[in-house]
């Protein structure tokens, strides 16, 4: 199922030049067709990129998401650890951050503990 | 450096800057006329820095800020990128000052311990000097950690690629060193309201922002 869109979109494009070869559709139909073709490739491809760069920025994209609620996030090898304000501890949000983490950070074991405000000192 | 009439410092001593109403430590030396210390602790190129022996006391002229990072600001290009492809605006990794230090100073390491800058090993013993806490041992708790730290004026920013340590760390010991048996990984620069834990930031990323090899 890996190359299922790109099969897909070969089976278009094969399909569109035999058409247009036998006469059954025009040159501007065929482009339709190839641009459709060219279209889905080009969104699995959109989709992959996205999903690396979660992958890649998992921690600051996490951080920016739930910047009222995290302090801080550690990943060390296959554990990550998101530090959220005390106040959120054990509530709603704190299943929530757990839910997109593990989601966000895939394959990880994924941890919520109690963390502070932190400041300059 | 360190002739008989040299003006005697040590890492993580008290210093500020001319006209300003805070005070922090003194960071770890890379070269014998240039030390390092955190950004917000002496903020701006230009700055005089001031060493103090004792706390809000008169000080003494040590040097001047030549060399200091910007705090990062999303581009264009950030935006765009987390516009159209989602990419995270990215954070700071760098919170720190480069001093020039007079001819007449001299500086003494706080530690009997190696000088390379080395990276910080969770679980490794942390040798930590500054202005409030003084010297410290802990164990580093996280190598490489992302967190958000408030400015004192309400405004955050996010740092990316620090670490934490448990050794207890107040206001004023920011900017102090902080070296393991390995050597030099870094400068305190963070910490909770509590002071029961503390962040550093990578002596290497320091390094590499002021082109220090």
């Amino acid at each position: 199922m890996v190359w299922v869109t790109e099969l897909l979109a070969a089976i278009i494009i094969i399909g569109a030049l035999v058409l247009t070869g036998v006469g059954r559709i025009d040159f501007q139909q065929a482009l339709a067709l190839i641009s459709i073709a060219i279209g889905l490739i080009g969104g699995k491809q959109l989709a992959r990129l996205d999903k690396y760069l979660t992958s890649r920025y998992a921690s600051t994209h996490l951080l920016r998401k739930f910047e009222e609620y995290i302090s801080a996030i550690a990943v060390s090898g296959p554990k990550v650890t998101v530090y959220i304000l005390p106040e959120y501890f054990n509530t709603y949000i704190h299943n929530k951050i757990l839910e997109e983490a593990i989601k966000t950070f895939i394959g990880k074991q994924v941890e919520v503990v109690k963390g502070e405000r932190i400041k300059f000192v | 450096m360190s002739g008989s009439n040299s003006y005697k410092v040590v890492e993580g001593d008290i210093i500020t800057c001319v006209g300003c109403e805070w005070e922090g430590s003194l960071g770890f030396y890379i070269e014998p006329d240039k030390a390092v210390t955190n950004k917000h602790v002496i903020p701006n190129v230009g700055h005089k820095v001031l060493h103090r022996t004792e706390p809000w006391k008169n000080g003494r002229e040590i040097g001047v800020a030549i060399k200091t990072v910007k705090w990062r600001n999303p581009t264009f290009f950030d935006w765009l990128a987390y516009i159209l492809i989602g990419r995270p605006i990215p954070g700071n990794k760098v919170d720190a000052t480069l001093i020039q230090l007079n001819k007449d100073v001299a500086v003494e390491r706080a530690f009997n311990l190696p000088t390379k800058i080395a990276e910080p090993k969770k679980g490794a013993k942390l040798y930590k000097r500054g202005r409030t806490t003084g010297v410290t041992e802990g164990l580093i708790q996280e190598e490489s950690i992302d967190v958000w730290v408030g400015m004192g004026d309400g405004r955050r920013l996010l740092f990316t690629d620090v670490y934490m340590f448990s050794n207890r760390t107040m206001a004023g010991d920011s900017g102090g060193p902080n070296y393991t048996d390995d050597g030099i990984v870094g400068l305190t620069f963070a910490g909770p309201e509590r002071g029961e834990y503390g962040f550093g930031i990578k002596a290497r990323n320091i390094a590499e922002a002021f082109g220090l090899g």
